[in-house]
């Protein structure tokens, strides 16, 4: 690219646009729309779960209530036995360490990978192989059951996405209403590096018959944290 | 990429004589329909959103010289490169030397109609450089040497039978047809292609002009592993792509997923704002932005056809569209196909080699009903058949028809004399038959002239109300 494809390109864009548009559009009141939105809001922090709850089913991830740690660490293994997994990787030391460590205590032929103290290459393969991962994210959506990663905020992105089964903490101050609200929150760079996630990967390319677990997670499952004690 | 736009006739009578993809297309547009409808349905204030993000695209598209400027600064900024292309041509050459420069044998792709409206796939192959489509539908379709039939289902047309046949002939499986099987063979197939990549290549559904990032959305995962594991990752993306900022994502994300696929949110949206955090091990070393026009800024000097680079992609046109349930997306000869794709081919081809695009829609107007965007795509298909008329690229016979109808049709006379005459005329041929039309009737029926028409219906009407 030179710096006159760039100018050529800016000129014919200028040029087109002397021309005015005839795009016909409604010069809308914007207060209905923000009627809308609000009325979507929930008064209730309880109707708010029940609802991420219900929006989770619907996308086919799990989603249980977890007193504190130790129930967590439970919800953690018995998702790894149905899964026949042996291996857990968690992003960094932390919350999900410390579960790991909780649920090896009780079954030591558990192994944990702490992908954040894995290199490129290393770490890339390690997690490409069939595996489980016990993650934290940054903010959950209701309306749509979405799970929010920012990427700065944590070691490693890759145990969300490669594993075949993840395991996501959820804390209930991370719940928020919808994407609306989310934007309004985040701090002005933090959604540079953001993906929502919702459900387990899928496709449903042959015939339209909907499949779990297209290249990423075939599996989702969501505990909500009460207590991180 | 052997097909071409010239050839839509060819393509039709070939597709009508398919019934097996005519009625696979059909049901899956149905199915997509319905589940659209539904989470529509349940979103109270759908037409205030679309009355919003139509709002929101119409002052990036008024603007757009001016986004593009914030968009690449912001890039920058942030550590992104940005490169200008001015048509395809370059932009292949663009990607072709990023690719030469970090080394890449392979490249992994996520599902973008950006790099198939530029034939990337065959220029990189040309040029020594595999690439590798990971959306399992474009998979399926590259195996085959196809272009997709749809724009969000790319295999759309493909039976489990013939998936499962091009899998066990060119993977070196077992035939399978079950879907989860399928399914479970592309996965091991591409996470190996993941793993060693160099080099990803993805589109990107939106460019955010006042963060500098691109947003990709996706359900299988690929465009996540795609841009995540590859040391390099290539966006290319057409200039109409911006929104303004960050704010407006959420509205285009409430209409986005429920068009092209009847879900409320697709399984990962993705956010790229920078190469890979420094020192945190993953992520690309390198993050490239193309920005592509190949024709963009030519539409948005027509004051109407403008409209048309509202377009998001989402395929909703074409499930709803009579005429693609019946001849499928590969009659349309390009990668962009259904009513959207009729106005876009001569746009973007020219009026030559797109003179046929316009003419498959019936106009019944369902296409605009059901976009997002409202885009008026009915509008603009009967400009483009009025463009393609005023350059002299419609058929001879054709031309002296409508000649001779608008020759007729201003004078009442003459019109009346030479409905009456067939007519009358008809009446001669035995059995009630219709005047012969070869090449017309093969698949549709033509009625006889001697048929009350519409005058005599009205005078009839207007003396009963009288």
């Amino acid at each position: 690219m030179t710096d006159s494809d760039r100018d050529d390109m800016l000129a014919d864009i200028r040029s087109s646009l002397e021309i005015a548009s005839d795009i016909p559009f409604v010069v809308g009141d914007e207060q209905p729309l923000e009627n809308a939105l609000a009325a979507e809001l929930f008064d209730d922090p309880q109707a708010m779960r029940n609802r991420f709850a219900e929006e989770l089913s619907a996308v086919s991830a799990d989603f249980d209530v977890l007193d504190d740690r130790t129930a967590a660490a439970k919800w953690a293994g018995e998702v790894l036995t149905v899964d026949g997994f042996n291996t857990l990787v968690v992003a960094e030391e932390g919350l999900c360490l410390d579960i790991a460590k909780v649920i090896q205590a009780d079954r030591p032929e558990i192994e944990i990978v702490v992908a954040g103290d894995l290199e490129g290459d290393e770490r890339k393969n390690r997690l490409g192989q069939p595996t489980a991962a016990l993650v934290e994210v940054d903010y959950a959506l209701a309306d749509i059951g979405s799970l929010v990663v920012l990427r700065d905020n944590t070691a490693s992105m890759l145990p969300h996405f490669l594993p075949e089964s993840v395991m996501v903490i959820v804390r209930p101050e991370q719940l928020l209403a919808n994407q609306f609200e989310l934007i309004k929150i985040l701090p002005p760079d933090a959604g540079r590096n953001m993906v929502f996630i919702t459900g387990p990967s899928r496709t449903a390319d042959v015939e339209k018959v909907l499949i779990l677990g297209a290249h990423g997670p075939r599996r989702v499952s969501v505990g909500m944290l009460e207590s991180t004690e | 990429m052997d097909k071409t736009p010239k050839k839509i006739k060819k393509y039709v009578r070939q597709a009508l004589a398919d019934m097996a993809v005519r009625t696979a297309v059909a049901n899956a547009a149905e199915t997509s329909v319905t589940s659209r409808d539904k989470i529509a349905e349940g979103i109270p204030y759908w037409e205030l959103v679309r009355q919003k993000v139509r709002s929101i695209k119409k002052d990036v598209l008024e603007h757009l010289d001016e986004y593009l400027i914030e968009f690449e600064s912001n890039c920058q900024a942030n550590g992104i490169e940005v490169h200008w292309a001015r048509d395809g041509a370059a932009a292949r050459e663009i990607v072709g030397k990023i690719a030469r420069d970090c080394g890449a044998s392979m490249v992994v792709k996520s599902k973008s109609l950006t790099t198939e409206e530029i034939g990337l796939n065959d220029y990189l192959s040309e040029n020594g450089v595999e690439p590798i489509e990971t959306d399992l539908g474009e998979c399926i379709v590259q195996l085959l040497g196809q272009i997709p039939s749809h724009l969000v289902a790319p295999a759309l047309h493909l039976s489990r039978q013939d998936i499962g046949r091009v899998f066990e002939d060119k993977l070196g499986v077992e035939y399978t047809e079950d879907p989860a099987e399928l399914t479970e063979i592309a996965r091991v197939h591409l996470r190996r292609k993941f793993l060693s990549a160099r080099m990803g290549i993805s589109g990107a559904n939106f460019g955010i002009a006042s963060s500098g990032c691109i947003c990709v959305v996706e359900n299988e995962c690929n465009a996540r592993l795609s841009v995540s594991l590859p040391k390099v990752h290539v966006a290319v993306m057409g200039i109409e792509k911006l929104i303004p900022d960050m704010a407006a994502l959420p509205y285009f994300l409430k209409l986005l997923p429920a068009s092209a696929t009847g879900q409320k949110a697709s399984s990962y949206v993705n956010i790229i704002g920078s190469s890979g955090r420094a020192g945190s091990g993953e992520g690309p070393s390198e993050v490239h932005v193309v920005l592509l026009d190949n024709g963009r800024s030519r539409i948005l000097g027509d004051a109407q056809l403008r409209e048309t680079l509202m377009c998001m992609r989402c395929g909703a046109c074409l499930n709803v569209c009579p005429v693609y349930r019946q001849i499928g997306g590969h009659a349309y000869g390009w990668v962009y196909m259904g009513p959207i794709g009729s106005a876009l081919i001569p746009q973007y081809l020219g009026e030559d080699e797109g003179r046929y695009a316009p003419s498959l829609s019936s106009l019944c107007c369902a296409c605009r009903e059901i976009c997002p965007m409202e885009i008026n795509i009915p509008r603009h298909l009967l400009k483009l058949r009025n463009n393609v008329v005023r350059a002299k690229k419609s058929g001879f016979f054709e031309r002296m028809a409508m000649k001779l109808w608008a020759f007729a049709a201003a004078r009442p006379l003459v019109y009346r004399f030479v409905t009456w005459f067939p007519g009358k005329f008809q009446m001669l041929l035995p059995g009630k038959r219709a005047f012969p039309a070869p090449g017309y009737m093969g698949r549709r029926a033509i009625g006889r002239f001697d048929s009350k028409g519409f005058a005599k219906r009205f005078r009839r009407m207007e003396r009963k109300n009288d």
